[in-house]
């Protein structure tokens, strides 16, 4: 059912052929999304309501142009140059020196509510401005922000519009990489003035925010881009303490085709159970009722990692590190060596401390400075806990593309119920996205319980398909008398 | 640049018998287009007929010195910044209607006795 939130294919395409030059936004993940960045020397508008963080993705382009050494001119009519310098100073981006330099200017152009309108007046003036500030500054980007907040004194939606146009066409000529903000109220009218933008400019970017199941969530989309290619979907985005930041979903990531080196769990029969071990940045589940031993088992081929020198990142959402070091003592697996080298490492957050996109921009974050080749989401049912259902497919189809464009090789846990059919496994519509799956499960044999392991799926392997039965000892998995036994139908 | 209305120039705190206020009018306009035209003309009109010899009127033109209207903050054109001894006044428009510029500027209508 929540399959349809995000298409799991490659995403359809503009026009394939990107002919135009772009400029760069600098913005994590925006050029991805733009496929190269904003229409050079053409319009973009950046649209949405209240608080959605235009200002922010303005800015931010204008910071980081500068900081290129591309000078751009930020123009505000909402807020002080002060307050946008403050603003900055929050996210960390020291506005000032840049100021200083001759490589960024803050204008504020807000008008004072008490003007007296007498007679005809046009924009002269901020063109006369602009044109002046650009060429002052060799400007290469111009944003600017709230122009409604201009158009709004104007009080004739006719000369709104005329002036717009005598703006737009003044920004063509400029050849500037030109950003225009304009806020947008949900279906009130008073966006309806501005309409006529979406169809004048070449690019319109819309931010939203809202809020699912109490947690906000902030969203990126791009709605058209004239002459190119784009990604069509929304986007998550957070506002992190270094900037805006999105996480793009690749159609590339998707085609990736997949490598054929194996990683090896640790355990010869579970390597030879899934027909030589796991594909490297493939994508397994180990699925299984509480108990079962998902987390030992996925702790073990996390420490045979370690073992050969990789770096493991474990996202634990369900106790806390420290206890399940200790819990694993017990079966025999030892991560305090692969902790003590750095190798190892475990995360612990609370699903409901904070959005989907923060969570999943934190684990992209810590899979980077981590270094991470093998990452493991115990479990993966803690994805439903920070949001709806269509919010947690969306972010395990964002984190485990991630892994595979990165070609980092994701192994995740789900706790199923014990009566769970096998083919159940795969929830949530990933099973296309899951290369390989584990079930385990108890077996009842008259007064006996016994564990069993099931590669019900491998994509591509020449995987067993018997379910077998095994203990965990103080040695760990241990295959030795276990007896095989047909998989349920 | 001060225009041919300024009548009282050195403003100092001089001729303590005549109380009204002097008007120190900067009008900002865009090179000779239609509105900064007709904004001077009127402004000049208007300064003669309602308060002669109290007006001085500086001009800008924003193509010109496009920082003189960053830092007044002014990005319309025509506008026009009345500052007098106590009070600020801005108006943008072509000054066409006079009787709303007579009022920002806090003159009555009944000053017209031609």
């Amino acid at each position: 059912m929540p399959k349809q939130a995000v298409s799991a294919g490659p995403e359809q395409e503009g026009s394939s052929a990107t002919s135009i030059r772009k400029s760069p936004t600098r913005v994590r993940g925006l050029d991805a999304v733009l496929h190269g960045g904003l229409p050079a020397s053409q319009t973009t508008l950046i649209s949405g309501g209240p608080g959605s963080g235009k200002t922010m993705l303005a800015l931010e382009i204008a910071y980081r142009a500068a900081l290129a050494g591309e000078p751009a001119l930020f123009l505000s009519f909402e807020e002080s140059a002060e307050a946008i310098r403050r603003n900055a100073l929050s996210m960390g981006w020291d506005l000032q020196p840049l100021e200083e330099d001759g490589k960024l200017a803050i204008l504020d152009g807000r008008v004072d509510p008490a003007v007296v309108r007498a007679g005809d007046f046009d924009i002269g003036g901020l063109l006369a401005i602009l044109g002046g500030q650009t060429k002052a500054l060799g400007a290469r980007y111009v944003a600017i922000d709230a122009i409604d907040g201009l158009l709004r004194i104007l009080q004739d939606p006719a000369v709104e519009r005329e002036q717009l146009e005598i703006l737009h066409r003044w920004l063509l000529d400029s050849e500037l990489t030109s950003m225009i903000t304009v806020k947008v109220y949900n279906g009130a009218s008073a966006a309806n003035n501005y309409d006529f933008l979406d169809y004048m400019v070449d690019c319109v970017i819309e931010l939203d925010q809202r809020v699912d199941g109490q947690i906000s969530t902030r969203r990126i989309r791009v709605l058209k881009y004239r002459g190119s290619s784009f990604q069509r979907n929304e986007h998550p985005f957070a506002i992190t303490a270094e900037g805006i930041r999105i996480v793009p979903v690749s159609g590339l990531a998707l085609a990736h085709q997949s490598s054929d080196r194996l990683l090896s769990t640790g355990h010869e029969h579970i390597d030879r159970m899934l027909g030589g071990g796991l594909v490297e940045s493939s994508i397994a589940l180990i699925s299984g009722a509480s108990g079962t031993g998902k987390t030992s088992l996925a702790c073990h081929i996390a420490r045979a990692a370690c073992d050969r020198g990789e770096r493991v990142l474990y996202l634990q959402f369900e106790e806390a590190p420290t206890s399940m070091v200790e819990r694993m003592r017990s079966p025999g697996i030892d991560l305090q060596p692969a902790l003590e080298r750095g190798l190892l490492l475990i995360d612990a957050a609370m699903p409901e401390a904070m959005g989907i996109e923060e969570h999943l921009i934190r684990i992209l974050d810590l899979i980077e400075e981590h270094g991470a080749t093998l990452v493991v989401i115990d479990a993966i049912s803690a994805a439903s806990r920070m949001s709806t259902a269509e919010a947690e497919f969306d972010f395990l189809m964002r984190l485990t593309c991630h892994c595979r464009r990165e070609g980092i090789t994701c192994l995740l846990t789900n706790q199923s119920r014990q009566s769970d059919r096998p083919r159940n496994v795969a929830t949530m519509g990933l099973s296309s996205l899951i290369d390989t799956v584990i079930v385990l499960a108890y077996q009842q044999d008259e007064d006996v319980f016994h564990r069993t392991l099931l590669v019900l799926k491998s994509r591509g392997m020449q995987h067993s398909s018997k379910r077998e039965r095994f203990q965990i000892t103080d040695d760990g998995f241990d295959f030795s008398n276990g007896s095989q036994s047909d998989p349920e139908a | 640049m001060t225009g041919p209305g300024a009548a009282t120039g050195g403003m100092a705190p001089a001729e303590p018998e005549e109380s009204r206020p002097v008007y120190h009018m900067h009008l900002f306009v865009a090179g000779d287009e239609p509105n900064s035209r007709r904004a001077r003309e009127n402004l000049e009109r208007l300064c003669a007929d309602h308060v002669p010899g109290e007006c001085e009127i500086e001009i800008t033109d924003v193509l010109v010195d496009f920082q003189e209207a960053i830092d007044a903050g002014i990005y319309v054109t025509p506008a026009l910044l009345v500052n007098r001894t106590e009070s600020k006044v801005t108006i943008f428009g072509n000054l066409s209607n006079t009787q709303k510029v007579l009022a920002a500027l806090g003159l009555e209508e009944t000053v017209d006795d031609r």
